[in-house]
């Protein structure tokens, strides 16, 4: 199903991640190519979060192999620091850091790791603000901010690494419903520009309306996988159907 | 409504409320009436004392001995140097990082006018009088001469009671007025000049300038004293010193054992565990008797630390004491940051180490700066244990002074305990002052 080009973006191939005795991840094979969107659903506990956590390693994965851009997860330090540079991440509860200024956590990552010059990464960090429509609010701390501009925040400041796939878990929900919204409009953009996007979400709306394809994850693995209208007007297993009774009442 | 009709009412408030909180029942008036008694005989008591009783001429006399003890007078140079170091940079930071210019400089100059006005004349010295006295006793007639000291205090106008006031035992050395004055100039003139660098405060040259310079402080400090010989490091100026090298190393220690804490290698968490759990086994006064008479038990190891001066053998222990009890602070730190930040932090792609300078440890020292100012408070106040290591500290130079001017110091142990007292109590303050500031600092922006 891959929809902008052949190129793999990411490849994960029989990857099983456990916690202690408990199996998160069972098996699992996905190939997401270059523009792709993707959103994943999925009841509590089946291992969403833990699939985007192995792609960038916050999670060491225990078997099986994970290919990023090209570059395969191993113990190598600077592979893994590369395929880090290149994969933004956002989180439910945003992350920012809070004795930073909004300006200051944009930049920190372009001028650390990329050794960008200070004014340089502010003029990028500034663009990334218009971009994502709060510029105004560069100058004040995170905490001084609503919870749909800390994320559209965050979402810069993983842009500011200019990163060829983004992963977004949860990044609404912790959000009130306008806000939701804007950060919705952002991810949309996103996806339009091409950017390669891994979203866990339950947000119908976006997942029919932007994304290339739904996976369903149950138990640690891949239950389903689809075209958005065709999973969701006419899904196959019964774990699916089950799953999209609960979530569309 | 009129202004006199709107007093008139708070002080009916008043009334009302002591009716109903103060004069409620018969046992409670009872109480409050006991408890006003008390008061009002406990402020006529000590004011009397201030005023009237107390020998402050003592204080006087012996003020260089409190603060610099027996350091030779024609080192003195080196004293003033480390005094208008640390003076200056502290001037400065409180000019661009703590409160109100104003308060600040009004207490600056109301100490000066009294320290420079009421102190600087005073000269108090010990007169030898020559007495004859004739005893009678069982129609016997004895004839005693001898001779009495008396302490007598000249030059002043203030009363002895406003001389203590004036802290004008704080001029170590005698007549050097214009030092002193010097002294008050810059706490002054440094405020100032911070004020206007205030703009500066979070540009990063600004910040690594002046972290340098307070980092680059304490060694200066040291190094100016090395002429002299530390067997007349004496009084609040050993306490001073001990406490200061002893403070900077156990912050940097600490630091290192709570990383180590969390070290991925095993071997570095239990040992850092480990040698938390032993230092804190034992109380520091221990702790300074093993440094006091460790000869070669530990081999050469053993037998090069001992070859150091003891007043450095108690500063490394001061530092690695106080590090043990930093670390532990410094860990429940690194606990409060939540564990999203450590993600967020490797999820842009920052290093470990980088991780831990720029977003862990902020955050983590932030959240425990009480903490660790409590820690440091602890210590300044454990420096009264070096009396009982054959240094001469604060406490122990006031106890000598007690014992050795037992003819004119007659009872005096109250007014020279409560120097002693006033002296750690400055130091407190000010570390807890320090504190404040730095909370309200840099809490800001914080969620
Ligand atoms: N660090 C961990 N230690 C132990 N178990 C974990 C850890 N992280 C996740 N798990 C377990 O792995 C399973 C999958 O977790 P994951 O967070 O991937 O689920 P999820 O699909 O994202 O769920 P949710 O919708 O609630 O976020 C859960 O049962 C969880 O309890
Ligand atoms: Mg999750």
């Amino acid at each position: 199903m891959p929809k902008n080009s052949d190129y793999e973006m990411v490849h994960m191939e029989n990857v099983v991640k456990r916690f202690g005795s408990f199996t998160a991840l069972n098996d699992i094979n996905l190939s997401i190519a270059e523009g792709e969107v993707v959103v994943m659903i999925g009841p509590s506990g089946s291992g969403k979060s833990t699939v985007l956590r192995t792609i960038n390693q916050l999670e060491k994965h225990d078997s099986g192999r994970i290919i990023v851009d090209g570059m395969e997860i191993t113990d190598d330090l600077r592979t893994l620091a590369q395929i880090r540079t290149e994969t933004g991440m956002v989180f439910q509860q945003f992350n920012l850091f809070p004795h930073i200024s909004v300006l200051r956590n944009i930049t920190l990552a372009p001028q650390k790791v990329r050794h960008m010059p200070h004014n340089e990464a502010e003029d990028l960090a500034m663009q990334l603000l218009e971009r994502v429509g709060i510029p105004e609010q560069a100058d004040k701390f995170p905490g001084q901010l609503s919870g749909g501009q800390q994320q559209r925040v965050a979402i810069a400041r993983a842009l500011a690494m200019n990163p060829r796939l983004m992963l977004f878990d949860e990044p609404t929900s912790a959000l009130d419903p306008v806000m939701i919204n804007e950060v919705l409009k952002v991810m949309g953009e996103l996806a339009a520009d091409g950017m390669t996007m891994i979203c866990v979400t339950h947000e119908m709306g976006f997942a029919r309306g932007v994304a290339d394809r739904v996976i369903m994850l149950d138990e640690g693995m891949i239950a389903e996988e689809g075209v958005p209208n065709e999973f969701f007007n006419n899904p196959q297993s019964d774990r699916a159907k089950l799953f999209l009774s609960q979530i569309l009442h | 409504m009129s202004m006199l009709a709107v007093r008139r009412d708070a002080i009916a408030e008043r009334i009302d409320w002591a009716k109903a909180n103060l004069f409620d029942t018969r046992v409670n008036t009872a109480i409050t009436l006991v408890s006003l008694v008390a008061a009002v005989a406990f402020l006529f008591l000590t004011v009397r004392y201030f005023l009237f009783q107390a020998n402050w001429g003592l204080v006087a006399l012996n003020r260089k001995l409190f603060f610099v003890g027996s350091y030779p007078a024609d080192e003195a140079f080196r004293v003033w140097i480390a005094m208008f170091l640390a003076v200056t940079l502290i001037a400065i930071t409180y000019g661009i990082w703590g409160g109100r210019l104003r308060p600040y400089l009004i207490v600056v100059g109301a100490v000066a006018a009294l320290v420079l006005t009421l102190g600087l004349g005073v000269e108090p010295r010990i007169e030898e009088r020559a007495f004859t006295e004739i005893i009678e006793s069982g129609g016997q007639q004895t004839t005693i001469s001898g001779i009495n000291r008396v302490l007598v205090m000249e030059g002043g106008w203030a009363p002895s009671w406003l001389y203590a006031l004036s802290l004008g035992l704080a001029v170590p050395f005698g007549s050097t007025w214009v030092l002193m004055a010097g002294l008050f100039g810059t706490l002054a003139g440094g405020a100032v000049i911070g004020k206007q660098l205030a703009r500066f405060r979070s540009n990063p040259v600004m910040l690594q300038g002046m972290g340098a310079l307070w980092v680059l402080l304490i060694p200066a400090i040291v190094l100016l004293q090395l002429g002299v010989s530390t067997n007349s490091w004496e009084s609040a100026f050993l306490d001073i010193i001990v406490f200061s090298v002893g403070v900077f190393f156990s912050f940097f220690i600490g630091l290192a054992l709570a990383m180590g804490r969390v070290s991925p290698y095993r071997a570095i968490r239990i040992s850092s565990v480990g040698y938390i759990e032993v230092v804190r086994a034992a109380p520091l006064l221990v702790w300074l008797l093993f440094a006091t008479f460790l000869k070669d038990e530990l081999g050469p190891v053993g037998a090069a630390f001992s070859s150091i001066d003891l007043v450095y053998r108690v500063m490394i222990v001061f530092a690695f004491f106080g590090g043990a009890y930093i670390a532990e602070v410094i860990r429940g730190g690194l606990q409060s940051v939540p564990r999203g930040q450590r993600e967020a932090a490797q999820s842009i792609g920052l290093s470990t180490i980088q991780m831990y300078t720029l977003i862990i440890l902020p955050q983590a020292i932030r959240a425990v700066i009480p903490a660790i100012i409590g820690r440091f408070i602890a210590l300044w106040k454990d420096t009264a244990l070096l009396a009982a290591i054959s240094l001469v500290n604060t406490l122990e130079k006031s106890r000598k002074v007690l014992g050795g001017q037992t003819d004119i110091a007659e009872g005096a142990f109250f007014e020279i305990y409560l120097i002693v007292a006033l002296i750690y109590w400055v130091i407190s303050y000010m570390l807890s002052r320090l504190g404040d500031t730095a909370e309200s600092r840099l809490g800001v922006g914080r969620r």
